[in-house]
């Protein structure tokens, strides 16, 4: 088992509402390993016309 | 006349130097004020541990921030206990004053406080602490040996022990800079991200209420030392705050549960108060999606994750602790918050289509 932390940007926009937002980072997440903590830790406006911002996640994870 | 409880979570989210809950317990005369506004709050060890300084409340519930996220999310309900049987897991890197120490306050809080601390287990090998600072400024790290602290976790929990202590020996060779920064007010607390993280783990394997103290050496006198960081220069080690916080720790309900009495639920949670830029967490999140109301309170720190960027409708943001606790009054008195804003909207105005 080892832990490490990860720092990584995703994409935001009008595909994944409010309500899906935690489960889009998570699955994220999920593809770099087991997620033991983790947070928003900055957004950014990429496109106002299409509503996309840039989210910087940071997580410690889990491979086993 | 008694008034119906209000059960909020009230989060200060641990390594991102807060104004308010950035130090040593500093946020607990805050969550004192909510537990009163509210009658029920949920909360975590970063705003309830204090060094050597904590006390209890019958209306805070201490709960690790990896349970505290399972609990916003649905997943468990809280039992409070009478008292916990309380186990410590020292990190073998501690030298033996330290650990003597380490006891000692074991011994001070069973035979002043009545706590019910039972036993203890000393891990194999070191933990391996790795102290790291994020981009975003923020505090973090991880630990090499998760299974020692994993295996000492499960010792316990076979003696019957209910609630875990761990306590693990931090570099010595920490940030001077930042050390200083941080006790004269003015950086995040370096080490309290890999806390977070090593209590997480005890949380998400073991499931059972845990808190962590870094077991550090002592440092020289600092004159102009910032009061929020006071309570952890004036013993010698940081445990007795966890003890205290672990010593009616809720038990944690897995859910769906069927005939367990005098549980709080999270359906009946009915409020969240966060700093106004930190919400990005997932305890924030899936209270969101679960249409919790949400008072963002303005305490600076190192992250902008505002409310600009969610467009959620059901949070207000107010300027300090003292607006939030009036908040949740009106809310848990059943009193319009728009009712005694100004100005007041006309209500031609709310039409709807």
């Amino acid at each position: 088992m080892k832990l490490s932390n990860i720092e990584f940007e995703l994409i935001w926009d009008s595909n994944h509402k409010l309500e899906t937002l935690r489960k889009y980072i998570l699955d994220n997440i999920e593809k770099r390993g087991e997620v033991l903590r983790w947070s928003i830790n900055n957004i950014v406006t990429k496109n106002i016309e299409k509503d996309q911002k840039i989210i910087t996640i940071t997580a410690v994870i889990i491979n086993k | 006349m008694i008034m119906k409880i209000m059960p909020t979570i009230f989060i200060v989210p641990t390594g991102i130097g807060c104004e308010i809950g950035g130090f040593a317990g500093d946020a607990l005369p805050s969550a004192k004020l909510l537990a009163s506004a509210s009658g029920c709050l949920v909360t975590h060890p970063n705003v309830m541990n204090g060094g050597t300084l904590s006390e209890t409340d019958d209306r805070i519930l201490y709960l690790e921030g990896y349970s505290l996220d399972r609990f916003a999310k649905g997943e468990i309900g809280l039992k409070k206990v009478n008292q916990q049987k309380i186990g410590i897991i020292f990190d073998s890197d501690i030298e033996k004053n330290l650990l003597t120490r380490h006891l000692q306050v074991a011994d001070a809080c069973i035979s002043t406080l009545g706590i019910n601390v039972c036993s203890y287990a000393i891990t194999n090998n070191p933990i391996g602490v790795v102290i790291s600072s994020e981009i975003s400024g923020t505090s973090s790290g991880y630990i090499k040996n998760p299974k020692e602290l994993i295996n000492a976790a499960k010792r316990l929990i076979k003696e019957g022990i209910t609630s875990i202590a761990i306590v693990t020996k931090f570099p010595d060779n920490l940030d001077s800079h930042d050390i200083e920064l941080y006790r004269k007010g003015n950086g995040v607390d370096s080490i309290a991200g890999v806390e977070a993280v090593i209590s997480h783990l005890i949380s998400k394997y073991l499931r059972v209420p845990c808190a962590h103290a870094p077991a550090l050496p002592q440092i020289d006198v600092e004159e102009s030392l910032d009061p929020r960081a006071a309570s952890e220069e004036i013993g010698f080690t940081f445990l007795p705050s966890v003890l205290i916080g672990l010593s009616k720790a809720p038990n944690l309900i897995e859910l769906p549960s069927q005939g367990i009495s005098d549980v709080l639920y999270p359906d009946q949670v009915e409020a969240l108060i966060v700093p106004n830029g930190a919400l990005g967490g997932e305890a924030v999140l899936a209270s969101m999606e679960r249409g919790v109301n949400i008072i963002a309170v303005r305490n600076s720190s190192a992250l902008n994750v505002f409310n600009n960027h969610f467009n959620y409708p059901y949070l207000t943001e107010v300027n300090n602790y003292f607006e939030a606790a009036g908040l949740l009054l009106s809310l848990r008195e059943g009193i319009n918050p728009k009712s005694i804003r100004r100005p007041i909207v006309p209500f031609f105005k709310s039409k709807i289509n």
